[in-house]
């Protein structure tokens, strides 16, 4: 497949009719690059999108498994809000060249704004063909173009040849699943699948012809060829059980591996759920404690009162000691009989007291200096009532301030308790799970099932190998019975015919595997060593590529390293892959099939770039780069300029929003329009 | 049947020409689409043919 050219019609952000002529030179030193570059959300991937939805119909892409379909648009929404409800008409048209035949495949939208919401709907999909003789073909049935598309280009293995260079890494870490789809696909492009069905094809044939024999013979042969029958058919049961338990081992890997990822999602928090645990108990402990200390302040408040009024207890305390030490309270002499005195007018001497006298005033002055006697008593008690409080004043002032302290350190303590508590809740978040216990339990009965599964396995293939054993002892004695009996009748050299070509098949099939799978190891091997840089070339020895067709990679000590490759060296071990797959597909040719990279460089190190710009048109027919204004400098530029095989050069340019504008730029223009690169290139 | 791999025809080559026919054969008919069924059917014509062949 080379491709021609894409015309797209309000396609994203591709308003009106824009088209792109790709560089589509054929031969050694031919112009096979063409590079399409534009800032961020300009349609880079559009372009890619168009291409995989016009070929296969396809609104997705790899990167969109987290997108609900609802929320893939196709159709140019600048377009439709100027249309006012009225339909939009898009398409995608891509001109390609397979096999010295031309195709034009075009796929239609429409798409409109119907009460705010964008409705699109996918509409004809047409394929003209004109074969090399000039014959004109054209279909509209949507079924024959998928056929048509899927035997130039399997859509298994378009991954692999268009291919999102942020998301080649995945072909190198693909699951199980994902893993024999791909070896579905490149069995296809290898025509394994043909030798496959070829094999199928004899075995039915030759298991008719036994059945027949047998009805036609007699005696021992007859028996023979029966037993052979059967077994045969035992042996084709036990594989099919064998797939059949391959394909329960591969779920229940894969279903373990999807408990274990939210197993660890779990365990990653364990330790903050324990910690929010902690924190819990010792908020508990904390509240507690504080309401017991709120019950001891309530206690104290009786005596603590007096505090309020220290200054006023002193202050009375001292007018009455004062008078105390003056001797005013309690008066050395009552005031009772004092009054008793003057109103008798006889001093308690006895001697007569004269009103007007001196001593008669001096007594009338003490009597005003004497207070009742009742007050004097109160104001003694009050005086001793004072002095016991002051006395345990102190010792309550203490303890009140102790317990308010602690009581305020306690408070502190809840506060930090509770913003730990919160803060931890953020963290686990929604990683939370309750049915932990039910996922490790379901782990264990996954890894129990892979035992049964193993041991299931393991018996089968044992018992294959018994069936086999004894499926080449009777068919020895089958072909001495054939000698010894002459029977060479012509249905039964049919047969026989039929079985020595089924098993020529099988064993050509085995070789032929090993060997091209060997075939693209070494290839790989060796563009993967000039692709890398000298530290990633003294340190990766070798790929290997593994019974389904998935890749390894080897250290200098040959142990298994792909688990520690960096991202840009996965990234190369991917496209090593596929130019070894198209060498030894074609014998040597390179393959008719594009390298379609959008953002290539994103992972890669600068010498890994000079390497890939270098080496990759060589490897491949065509070389499509949709790069960012950041990977795509006057330095990759000079490199493709130097190389000589840069034949298209695009910019993508905005042209408000949502729109963008191609523009075909000239190649020798790259350096006044490209930035500088940041890095040196050595 | 130009999109055969030279491999496997190579391999072929060590088992007799009869064999080599009608594996060759089963490869171009599978090739061409037909699914196994109808593949195997056919075959069974090109083992008389190819028997018929030798006899002569």
């Amino acid at each position: 497949m080379i491709l021609k050219a894409l015309t797209m019609n309000n396609f994203r952000q591709f308003r009106g009719i824009q088209k792109i002529e790709f560089a589509s030179e054929i031969g050694n030193e031919a112009k096979n690059v063409t590079v399409i570059f534009g800032e961020n959300g300009r349609g880079k991937t559009s372009i890619f999108r168009a291409i995989m939805f016009c070929l296969y119909g396809e609104k997705r892409l790899s990167q969109d498994e987290d997108v609900e379909q609802k929320e893939l648009h196709l159709v140019n929404l600048a377009e439709m809000q100027k249309s006012e409800g009225e339909p939009v008409e898009a398409y995608v048209e891509l001109s390609f060249d397979h096999n010295e035949n031309n195709f034009i495949i075009r796929r239609n939208l429409l798409g409109m704004i119907d009460g705010g919401k964008r409705i699109e709907q996918v509409d004809q999909v047409s394929l003209a063909q004109i074969t090399k003789d000039g014959n004109a073909k054209n279909t509209r049935d949507p079924d024959r173009i998928a056929s048509v598309v899927n035997d130039i280009l399997n859509k298994n293995v378009r991954e692999y040849f268009l291919f999102d260079g942020e998301k080649i890494q995945r072909l190198t870490l693909a699951n199980i699943e994902q893993r024999r789809e791909i070896a579905k696909g490149i069995r296809n492009l290898l025509n394994i699948d043909a030798l496959e069905v070829a094999i199928k094809a004899t075995h039915r044939l030759k298991k008719k012809l036994n059945e027949e024999l047998s009805k036609k013979s007699t005696g021992e042969f007859s028996r023979i060829i029966k037993q052979l029958n059967d077994l045969d058919e035992k042996r084709t049961n036990l594989k099919s059980q064998l797939q059949s338990l391959e394909d329960e081992l591969s779920h229940a890997l894969i279903e373990k591996k999807n408990v274990d990822k939210e197993l660890d999602k779990f365990n990653e928090i364990r330790h903050l759920l324990n910690g929010r645990a902690e924190a819990e108990t010792l908020l508990q402990q904390l509240e507690e404690q504080a309401g017991n200390l709120l019950l001891e302040m309530r206690s104290k408040t009786g005596k603590a009162a007096v505090l309020l009024v220290s200054d006023t207890i002193d202050e009375v305390f001292g007018a009455i000691d004062q008078k105390k030490s003056r001797g005013e309270i309690p008066s050395e002499m009552r005031q009772g009989l004092i009054e008793k005195m003057l109103s008798d007018k006889k001093c308690i001497c006895k001697r007569d007291l004269e009103p007007g006298t001196d001593p008669f005033k001096e007594i009338i002055l003490w009597k005003n200096k004497t207070c009742k006697e009742e007050l004097e008593n109160s104001a003694l008690d009050m005086w001793r009532y004072l002095s016991s409080i002051r006395s345990y004043r102190e010792d309550v002032a203490i303890t009140v301030e102790t317990l308010l302290q602690k009581y305020a350190a306690c408070k502190n303590e809840i506060e930090a308790c509770r913003l730990r508590i919160e803060t931890l809740n953020n963290e686990i978040g929604s990683a939370e799970r309750k049915d932990a216990v039910d996922l490790e339990k379901h782990r264990e009965k996954i890894e129990k099932k892979l035992i049964d599964i193993e041991a299931k396995r393991r018996n089968l293939k044992d018992e294959l190998d018994n069936s086999e054993s004894e499926y080449e002892t009777l068919s020895t004695r089958r072909k001495t019975l054939e000698q010894e009996e002459y029977v060479k009748n012509e249905l039964s050299e049919r047969a026989s015919l039929a079985e020595e070509t089924y098993n020529a098949l099988c064993a050509v099939y085995d070789d032929f595997t090993n060997e091209i799978k060997y075939a693209i190891a070494k290839e790989a091997s060796n563009y993967y060593s000039q692709l890398l840089d000298k530290d990633g070339r003294e340190t990766l020895k070798q790929i290997l590529v593994n019974d389904d067709y998935s890749l390894q990679i080897l250290d200098k000590w040959g142990k298994p390293f792909l688990a520690n490759i960096s991202a840009g060296q996965r990234q190369l071990m991917s496209i090593s892959f596929i130019a070894a797959l198209a060498k030894v597909a074609l014998s040597d040719a390179i393959l008719e099939v594009p390298l379609f990279m959008d953002t290539p460089f994103g992972r890669l190190s600068l010498e890994h770039r000079k390497n890939l710009v270098e080496k990759v048109p060589s490897y491949c027919a065509q070389w499509i780069l949709l790069a960012t204004d950041t990977e795509f400098r006057k330095q990759e530029a000079s490199l493709l300029l130097n190389g000589g095989r840069w034949g298209k050069f695009y910019q993508l340019q905005s042209e408000g929003a949502g729109i963008t504008r191609i523009l075909e730029r000239n190649i020798e223009d790259s350096l006044s329009i490209l930035s500088e690169a940041t890095e040196v290139m050595q | 049947m130009s999109d055969i791999n030279d491999l496997i025809r190579g391999k072929l080559e060590q088992y007799s020409p009869e064999i080599q026919k009608l594996a060759l054969e089963a490869i171009k008919l599978s090739e061409s689409g037909l699914p196994e069924v109808s593949v195997s059917e056919q075959l069974a014509n090109v083992v008389r043919q190819i028997l018929r062949n030798k006899d002569s």
